[in-house]
């Protein structure tokens, strides 16, 4: 008797992929490399963030011959991205049997109101979040991962940091609590108090927390691993650097090893350049992709 | 003496629980050094590609290997197996020491991922399989421990066993049970 799908199952496999780095790829080429390098699995997308930022315009869903064949490049799990909201997007990249959706803020939103309902489409998702009550309301529309935000495109580290130690200390705050308050912590968060009394039993997130928004060194995506995060996702990090496969290694290694100074220095010699960044500053508001999402 | 669990990526941190349950003392393989005070290893779930190029930079696989072959308890889930049996992948050769076929994602993709009911040594559970590789066939010697229906879900060739599925997952005290006497206690090792 065999049962599929089952969010056991689902979460399961954000649990397989712990300790490791998902890479956005825009082409069975990249997706290649992104497998040599150690990558638990690839994000199949037609424009990375950077020249999502650059281009402007409508982003949506990727086309299916970009994510067929990356599909069939690569024997690594392949994830992809619907936009927000955009429940039909799930649903053809359900059919198309990807291994993970990333329901993301990257994309152009579809709804500006409801996210996707999660539960009764079979592929597992994974949602940004840049606080406790984010990731929450993403849990309880059946989310199987979160990430953090950070902001895509940037290689600025800065408000990956800034939304992990926001989730931290809102689960900290969740299990120093009195049982009494706990209700009126969800409604501060607006997150379901279910969700709330599962941080309470395992002293943590119900799923696997990856970092992502911003990481472009080694050291950005160890440092994401010492806040306590459980991997990393790499966007334009990699592929807009002077050379992918030198960075993409370095980072899978610095992930594994993200308490291990030594490594650390080994695997920073001798990267080439590092994506140009941008000061989260110089962004418009309405720049700020973090923003979406509700 | 310490169980070892290889912690380059994937379910290590699960298969820690497991061990915090039984109350074992651990320590996570990441380099050579850490396998000097291991007498029992796991190898857990996660992508077998990712680990096997992660490994490379230290060369770990081969120190592994020469500890595994003194005869030391080894329990593989899932990639865990993957990375025992005797097989390549990206044309690298994995640790090699478990006589099986082994055929990776053999269920197909994760929306086929399921929770199966699992006749495992003198219990029965249900387990997540993940991806998970298909055991096509045994070598003489290894002999059958755990079936789903007719398919041959988990193998043990002297003192290694590998599972298709994932028990760490479950944690159950069926499981916790077998752990504590063939990983921790040296029971069955060999002599099934």
């Amino acid at each position: 008797m065999k049962i599929e799908s089952t969010f056991k199952v689902k979460k399961g496999f954000a649990e397989m992929l712990k300790g490791g780095v998902i890479m956005d790829v825009v082409n069975a080429e990249q997706a290649k490399i992104a497998e040599k390098s150690g990558a638990v699995a690839v994000m199949a997308l037609e424009r990375i963030p950077a020249d999502i930022r650059a281009e402007g315009g409508v982003s949506r869903m990727s086309s299916v011959e970009v994510i067929q064949e990356v599909m069939n490049t690569v024997s690594i799990p392949v994830m992809a991205k619907a936009r927000i909201g955009h429940f039909v997007e799930a649903q053809i990249l359900e059919e198309l049997g990807i291994d993970f959706i990333d329901e993301s803020e990257v994309l152009t939103p579809a709804d500006e109101v409801n996210h996707i309902s999660k539960h009764e489409i079979k592929t597992p998702f994974v949602n940004g979040a840049t606080d406790i009550g984010e990731a929450c309301r993403r849990i309880g529309e059946g989310a199987a991962m979160i990430r953090t935000k950070g902001e895509a495109g940037t290689g600025n580290v800065i408000e990956a940091v800034r939304h992990m130690r926001s989730m931290t200390k809102g689960i900290n705050e969740v299990l120093s609590a009195d049982e009494n308050e706990l209700m009126a912590l969800a409604k501060n968060y607006g997150a379901p108090v279910t969700v709330l009394n599962s941080i309470r039993e395992s002293g943590r997130l119900p799923v696997v927390n990856f970092a992502a928004g911003g990481i472009a060194t080694p050291a950005d995506a160890a440092l994401m691993m010492q806040l306590g995060c459980d991997g990393v996702f790499v966007g334009s990090g990699i592929f807009k650097s002077g050379d992918p496969l030198e960075r993409a290694e370095a980072i899978v290694i610095a992930t594994t090893n993200y308490d291990n100074p030594a490594k650390l220095v080994e695997v920073s010699k001798n990267l080439g350049e590092p994506m140009v960044g941008i000061n989260i500053d110089d962004l418009h508001e309405s720049e700020k992709l973090a923003k979406r999402g509700w | 003496m310490k169980t070892g669990i290889l912690a380059l990526q994937g379910s290590f941190q699960e298969h820690l629980e497991s061990l915090k349950l039984i109350e074992r003392d651990f320590i996570l393989i990441r380099t050579v050094d850490d396998l000097e005070e291991v007498g029992s290893i796991i190898l857990p779930g996660g992508e077998s590609t990712s680990m096997i190029k992660i490994q490379e930079n230290n060369d770990l696989f081969n120190h592994l290997k020469i500890k595994i072959l003194t005869g030391i308890p080894t329990l593989g889930t899932c990639a865990g197996l993957i990375l025992l049996a005797k097989n390549s992948i990206l044309g690298k050769s994995t640790l090699n020491i478990l006589d099986c076929d082994i055929e990776r994602n053999g269920y197909g993709r994760q929306n086929q991922s399921f929770e199966g009911k699992v006749q495992f040594n003198n219990f029965n559970d249900n387990y997540c399989f993940i991806r998970a590789p298909k055991i096509t066939s045994v070598g003489s010697g290894v002999k059958v421990i755990a079936k789903m229906e007719d398919e041959i879900v988990g193998v043990q060739s002297n003192n290694i066993v590998g599972l298709t599925f994932h028990p760490e997952l479950n944690n159950e005290q069926n499981y916790l049970n077998w752990l504590d006497n063939f990983v921790m206690k040296g029971l069955n090792v060999g002599a099934l």
